[in-house]
C-alpha cells in the first residue's frame, strides 16, 4: 500500500526559522518566609459521614450503577481524612459507600506514593426473569425432575416449574500502586489492578428452529500489571512501560438441557462457549522533544501481542453426528494477535499567534492465528463442509495536518486536513481511503459574545468491494457494509456564548451531521442527526445560583434490504428523537448556615422504525423511554464542624420496547425468553445524616 | 480525492494567515503598547508575603479565595518540587515575577499572568508556566492534541485555588467536561451508558484529556483496547471472530449513551441487517405485523433478542462449531 511521505512532511517543517524566548531573572528565595501564610497545620484533619436512607420499591433499572436495586433502608457512610506531617510524610482515606469506593494513601511528599483502592459497580439488568432451568449461576442447565419436553413453549409445564432469578452482575476492582522517584529526572511506578466480575449474563441457545434465553455464569477476572518510567528533562520526557493484561474466565463453556422436544435429532442437550482466558502483554515507549523553543516532536510506540489457547469444546454434543462429525486440526487455537501502534507528531509556531501540527500514525491488528479447515455442525443438528477459520488483520494509516491562528479580539481560526488509509484482510473490500477537511472560526462579537463555527466534509472510497469467498451461504453480492462503503460525510455545528446581562449567562448550539452512502443499494444507505441545545446559568443574587439546559437530537438512518439476493426490494428507516432537560438551584441561606440544592432531569426518547416492503409502508410500535428525576439536598450547620445532611430523589421511569413488552416465557412458540419486560419503576429515595469535620 | 486538495488548502489558510498584516508581530508585548502594563522579570521582595498584603479576605470572590491555594497539593511545604515547598517560587512560581505587580498599584493593569481567560497571555502562554513543572508522560501528547489546538488553558478545567479540585474527582469531574461537551452530557442521560451519572466512571477512565495519539483523545493506544481494558472478555482472539468486534467495537455500540440497551446504536434486526443478508437465510422485511402486539404468534426474528436469539456469540465463538455465532 503506498500512502503519503509524512517524513518529508515532518522534516519540512523542522527546517523552518525559530524564535528563542525571554527568561525571567534568577531569584534569591531565601528572604521569602511565608509568614503570613495559612498552611494547614501538620497533624490529622479531615471530614466523617454516616447517615441512613430508605429506597421505596424494588427497581434493577433505578438500581442499575448505584446497588439501591432493593426496597428498604440502608446505611451509607463515607470519609475525607488527611494526615499530614510537617517533614512531608502524609496518609489519607477517602471512602464513600453511596458510589462503592474506598481509597487510602500513604507517602512521602515529591518522593513516594503508595495507592490502595476499591470501586464496586453493580450492573444491574433484570427484575425478575423467570426460568426453568436449574443450576443458574453453574456451567450446567438442566431441567426440572417431571419437566416434559414439548415442541411449543405453550405444551411447557411452565406453569409449575419456571423460578424468578434477578440477573445482573458485580465488578469489584481493586487498584493498588507505588510510585516513586529516583532523582531529579526519573519517576516511576507500579501498578496493579485487579477487576472481579461476579454475577449473571444472559445469552440464548439454539436449535435451528428452537431457542432458549439461558442464564450464563459471570465469574471473570481480569488482573492488570503495569510497570512505567518516566524521564523528564528540560527539553526531554520520556517514558518507557510494560503492560500484562490476564483475563480468566472461571466457566469455559454453558452446557444447557434442550426443552424443546428433540424428535430424532438427539438434541437433548447443547453446550456453548463461554469467553476463553486471554493475554495480553505491551511494551510502550512515549518521547516528546523540544527541538527548538517554537518547535516541539513528539510521539509514542506500543508494541502487543494478543494470545489464546483455550481448549476446544467438543464439536457437538450430540451422539448422532459427533462420530461422524470429523476430527478437529487442532485441540486448541494457539491464537496470536500481534499488535502496533505507533504515531509522531510535530508541532512548530512560526509566530506566537500560529501554530502548524502534523502527526502521523499507524496501527496494525497482526491476527498470526493459524487458519485450519474445521469440520461444520451447525445448530448441533447439521453437518456440512468443513469450514476455514479467518483470522481479521488490519492495517490503518493516519496522516493529520492542522493549523490554528490566535488573532485579537478573540479571533481563533483553524483548519486542517487528514488521510485514513485502512487495509484489510479476509474482508470485503482491501483498502478503504477515507479523506476529510475541516476548519473552525471562533470569534468575539463586542464583550460579551463568543460565536463558533465548525465545518468539516470527509469522503471514503474503497478498492473495489467483493464478496467474502469464505461465508457460506453467500452475502448478497449487494450488500455494502457500512465500515467499508464508499461515503460522503458532512458536518457543521455552532456555538454561541452570551453575557445577556450581569451574572446572566446563556449559551446556544447546534449541530448536524449527514452520511451518504451513494453506491449502496442493499445495507446503510444514508444517516443524519441533528441536535441543537441551550445553557443558561444565572447568579440571582450572591445566595442563589440557578442552572438549566436543553438538548433536542434527532438520529435518521435508511437502510435497504435484500430478501431474495439481488437489488434491494425493500427499505427501512429509523428514527430516534431525544429531549433532555436540566434545571439546577443552589441556594445559600441563614448567612451561609442552610444551603440547599435541588436538580431535576427530564429525558425523553422516541425511536420508530417504518418499513417499506415496495407495498405499503408497515410501522413498529413506537419504542420510548423516559426519565423524571428530581434531587433536592440540604446541609444545615449545627456547630462549626458539624451538619446535618438531608436529601430526597425522586425517580420515575417508564420504558415502551415493542421486542420485550407483553413478551412471557411461553409467548412464541419456539422461543423460551426469560419474560424480561421494558423497565418501569417510580422510586423514592430518602437520605438523612450527619457530617463532622475534624 | 485524496489528500492533496485538502492539504493543499490548508498550507493556503495558513500562508493568508501569516501574511495577515500585523499577526506575526503582535504579541504580549505589543498588547502593552496599547496601554497595558507589562509583566517583568524581576521577583518580589517578600514572595507570598507581599502578595498575600493585598491579596487579603477582602479581595476574594463567590468563586476564589486567595488562601485556599494553601489547602491545595501546590501548598505542600513538604514537597520540595510543589511551588510552596523549600526554596519554590511560591505564588509567583505560577503567576510569574511579580516585582511590577507589587510596587505599583495595578489590580486593573494587565502586568501579572493571572491566568484568568482574560489575560493578556495566551492560553498557551499560561499553560507553559504549569507544563514546566507537569511534565509527566501523560502530557507528552499535550502539544497538538485536541484540547491544545482548542487554545484551551490548564485553569479552564483546573481549580488551583482549592483544596479540591473538581475534576480530580471522579464524583465531579463529569460536569467539568460537560461545560464544553453539551452532547455528551445529554448522552449520559439516555437510557442506557456507562455508569458517569452514577460516580462509578469517570470521562478520564476513558479519555486523557491532556492529550493523546489516538482519535478522542482515548487514554489506551487505540478504541478497542481501551473498550478491552474493562470488557476483556470481548478481547480474543477466538477461533471464529467477528469482524467488526475486532476492529471497531463503535460500529455497533455508541460509547456515551443510547436509548436502547447495551449502548446499541441500532436495534435488531436493523442492526445486523446492515451487513447481512446471505443466500438461504437472506434479510427478510420483518416488520410489526410480527408482533404478538399485532396479533401474530410472535417471530423469533424480532421479538426479545431477535438476530441474538439464535446468533448469541455476536463478539466472536471460539467453539470449534460456532462459525455461525451460535455456539
Amino acid at each position: 500500500m503506498r500512502t503519503f511521505s509524512p517524513l518529508k512532511l515532518l522534516a519540512a517543517l523542522g527546517a523552518l526559522s525559530l524564535v528563542a524566548g525571554q527568561a525571567a531573572a534568577a531569584v534569591d528565595t531565601s528572604e521569602w518566609k511565608c509568614e503570613t501564610c495559612p498552611f494547614d497545620k501538620a497533624g490529622v484533619s479531615g471530614t466523617v459521614d454516616v447517615g441512613v436512607g430508605n429506597v421505596s420499591d424494588k427497581s434493577a433499572k433505578f438500581g442499575d450503577y448505584n446497588g439501591l436495586d432493593r426496597k428498604g433502608a440502608y446505611v451509607s457512610g463515607g470519609a475525607d481524612v488527611r494526615y499530614g506531617g510537617a517533614n512531608g510524610f502524609y496518609g489519607l482515606v477517602k471512602a464513600d459507600s453511596t458510589v462503592g469506593a474506598l481509597k487510602g494513601e500513604v507517602g512521602q511528599e515529591g518522593q513516594y506514593a503508595l495507592r490502595l483502592g476499591y470501586q464496586s459497580i453493580p450492573h444491574r439488568l433484570v427484575d425478575d426473569a423467570l426460568t426453568p432451568f436449574q443450576g443458574v449461576g453453574s456451567g450446567t442447565l438442566g431441567l426440572p425432575a417431571g419437566f416434559t419436553r414439548a415442541s411449543t413453549t405453550g405444551a411447557m409445564p411452565l406453569g409449575t416449574t419456571l423460578q424468578s432469578v434477578d440477573i445482573g452482575l458485580t465488578r469489584s476492582r481493586f487498584d493498588a500502586s507505588l510510585s516513586f522517584d529516583m532523582g531529579e529526572r526519573w519517576t516511576n511506578r507500579i501498578s496493579v489492578r485487579r477487576d472481579v466480575r461476579d454475577g449473571l449474563q444472559r445469552m440464548a441457545g439454539s436449535f435451528f428452529a428452537t431457542s432458549s434465553q439461558l442464564l450464563a455464569p459471570v465469574d471473570q477476572v481480569t488482573n492488570q500489571i503495569e510497570v512505567s518510567t518516566n524521564y523528564i528533562a528540560a527539553k526531554l520526557q520520556a517514558s518507557l512501560a510494560y503492560q500484562i493484561s490476564n483475563f480468566r474466565n472461571e466457566n469455559t463453556s454453558l452446557t444447557w438441557a434442550n426443552p424443546f422436544n428433540e424428535n430424532a435429532s438427539n438434541t437433548a442437550r447443547g453446550q456453548m462457549a463461554l469467553a476463553p482466558d486471554n493475554q495480553f502483554h505491551q511494551l510502550l515507549g512515549t518521547a516528546s522533544y523540544q527541538l527548538q523553543p517554537n518547535l516541539r516532536a513528539s510521539g509514542d510506540v506500543a508494541l502487543g501481542r494478543l494470545t489464546q489457547d483455550v481448549g476446544y469444546l467438543a464439536l457437538t454434543l450430540n451422539p448422532s453426528l459427533a462420530g461422524s462429525a470429523g476430527a478437529l486440526p487442532e485441540a486448541s487455537l494457539h491464537g496470536k494477535v500481534e499488535t502496533f501502534t505507533g504515531n509522531g507528531r510535530l508541532q512548530y509556531s512560526p509566530t506566537d499567534r500560529i501554530r502548524v501540527n502534523a502527526s502521523y500514525s499507524r496501527d496494525v491488528r497482526d491476527n498470526r492465528t493459524g487458519q485450519d479447515l474445521y469440520p461444520s455442525v451447525a445448530a448441533d443438528m447439521f453437518l456440512g463442509a468443513a469450514r476455514l477459520n479467518q483470522p481479521f488483520i488490519f492495517k490503518q494509516d493516519r496522516l493529520k495536518v492542522s493549523a490554528d491562528y490566535r488573532g485579537a479580539d478573540g479571533l481563533k481560526v483553524s483548519a486542517g486536513a487528514e488521510e485514513n488509509d485502512v487495509e484489510r484482510a479476509r474482508q470485503d473490500v482491501v483498502h478503504t481511503r477515507d479523506t476529510s477537511a475541516w476548519a473552525r472560526l471562533g470569534l468575539r462579537i463586542g464583550k460579551d459574545i463568543s460565536l463558533s463555527i465548525k465545518a468539516s466534509h470527509a469522503e471514503r472510497s474503497n478498492s473495489g468491494y467483493g464478496t467474502a469467498t469464505w461465508v457460506t451461504p453467500a452475502e448478497s453480492p449487494w450488500m455494502r457494509k457500512f465500515n467499508l462503503a464508499d461515503r460522503r460525510r458532512d458536518t457543521a455545528s455552532i456555538r454561541a456564548d452570551m453575557n445577556v446581562a450581569e451574572g446572566i449567562a446563556l449559551g446556544v448550539h447546534a449541530s448536524s451531521s449527514e452520511d451518504r452512502y451513494s453506491n449502496t443499494t442493499v445495507g446503510l444507505k444514508d444517516g443524519r442527526s441533528n441536535s441543537y441545545g441551550a445553557d443558561v446559568s444565572a447568579a440571582i443574587s450572591d445566595e442563589t445560583q440557578l442552572r438549566g439546559y436543553a438538548q433536542l437530537e434527532d438520529i435518521r438512518s435508511t437502510q435497504g434490504g435484500s430478501s431474495v439476493a439481488r437489488q434491494a426490494d425493500w427499505w427501512v428507516r429509523n428514527s430516534d428523537k431525544v429531549e433532555v432537560y436540566g434545571l439546577g438551584l443552589k441556594h445559600s441561606a441563614m448567612k451561609g448556615k442552610l444551603e440547599l440544592g435541588a436538580d431535576y432531569t427530564h429525558t425523553r426518547s422516541h425511536s420508530d422504525v417504518s418499513v417499506d416492503p415496495g407495498f405499503i409502508v408497515q410501522q413498529f410500535p413506537t419504542n420510548s423511554t423516559s426519565m423524571d428525576s428530581l434531587k433536592l439536598q440540604g446541609t444545615y450547620r449545627l456547630q462549626d464542624n458539624m451538619w446535618l445532611t438531608a436529601g430526597l430523589q425522586y425517580e420515575e421511569y417508564k420504558a415502551r420496547d415493542w421486542a420485550l413488552d407483553g413478551i412471557l416465557p411461553a409467548t412464541v412458540a419456539n422461543l423460551l425468553t426469560v419474560g424480561a419486560q421494558a423497565p418501569q419503576y417510580r422510586v423514592y429515595l430518602l437520605r438523612l445524616g450527619m457530617r463532622y469535620r475534624f | 480525492m485524496n489528500i492533496v486538495k485538502p492539504l493543499l488548502t490548508s498550507m493556503l489558510l495558513l500562508a493568508g494567515l501569516v501574511w495577515q498584516p500585523g499577526a506575526s508581530a503582535q504579541s504580549a508585548t505589543a498588547a502593552a503598547a496599547g496601554g497595558t502594563a507589562v509583566q517583568g522579570t524581576q521577583y518580589s521582595k517578600k514572595g507570598a508575603d507581599t502578595c498575600l498584603d493585598c491579596h487579603d479576605t477582602d479581595s476574594d470572590t463567590a468563586t476564589h479565595t486567595t488562601a485556599n491555594i494553601f489547602k491545595s497539593p501546590h501548598a505542600r511545604r513538604g514537597n520540595a518540587k510543589a511551588p510552596f515547598g523549600k526554596g519554590g517560587l511560591q505564588c509567583e512560581a505560577c503567576h510569574g515575577p511579580g516585582a511590577n505587580h507589587s510596587v505599583k498599584e495595578s489590580k486593573k493593569l494587565g502586568n501579572i499572568n493571572s491566568m484568568k481567560p482574560d489575560s493578556f497571555y495566551s492560553p498557551a502562554q499560561r499553560n507553559e508556566s504549569c507544563l514546566s513543572c507537569h511534565q509527566s508522560s501523560a502530557r507528552n501528547a499535550w502539544h497538538g492534541g485536541a484540547h491544545d489546538a482548542s487554545q484551551m488553558a490548564c485553569t479552564d478545567c483546573h481549580k488551583l485555588h482549592t483544596g479540591n479540585d473538581p475534576v480530580m474527582s471522579k464524583q465531579t469531574e463529569a460536569d467539568v467536561c460537560f461545560r464544553c461537551h453539551k452532547q455528551q452530557r445529554a448522552d449520559f442521560q439516555k437510557a442506557s451508558s456507562h455508569p458517569l451519572r452514577n460516580g462509578r466512571m469517570a470521562c478520564s477512565d476513558c479519555h486523557s484529556a491532556h492529550g493523546s495519539s489516538t482519535q478522542a483523545m482515548l487514554s489506551k493506544p487505540t478504541l478497542n483496547q481501551t473498550c478491552f481494558s474493562c470488557h476483556a472478555d470481548k478481547r480474543g482472539p477466538v477461533l471464529w471472530e467477528h469482524a467488526p468486534v475486532a476492529e471497531d467495537c463503535s460500529l455497533c455500540h455508541t460509547s456515551h449513551g443510547s436509548v436502547r440497551a447495551g449502548l446499541l446504536t441500532k436495534s435488531a434486526p436493523s442492526l445486523c441487517q446492515d451487513c447481512h443478508s446471505v443466500a438461504g437465510h437472506p434479510a427478510v422485511s420483518r416488520t410489526g405485523a410480527a408482533l404478538p402486539s399485532a396479533g401474530a404468534q410472535g417471530s423469533i426474528f424480532v421479538i426479545a433478542g431477535s438476530c441474538t436469539n439464535c446468533h448469541s456469540q455476536v463478539h466472536g465463538s471460539n467453539h470449534p462449531a460456532g462459525a455461525k455465532l451460535m455456539r
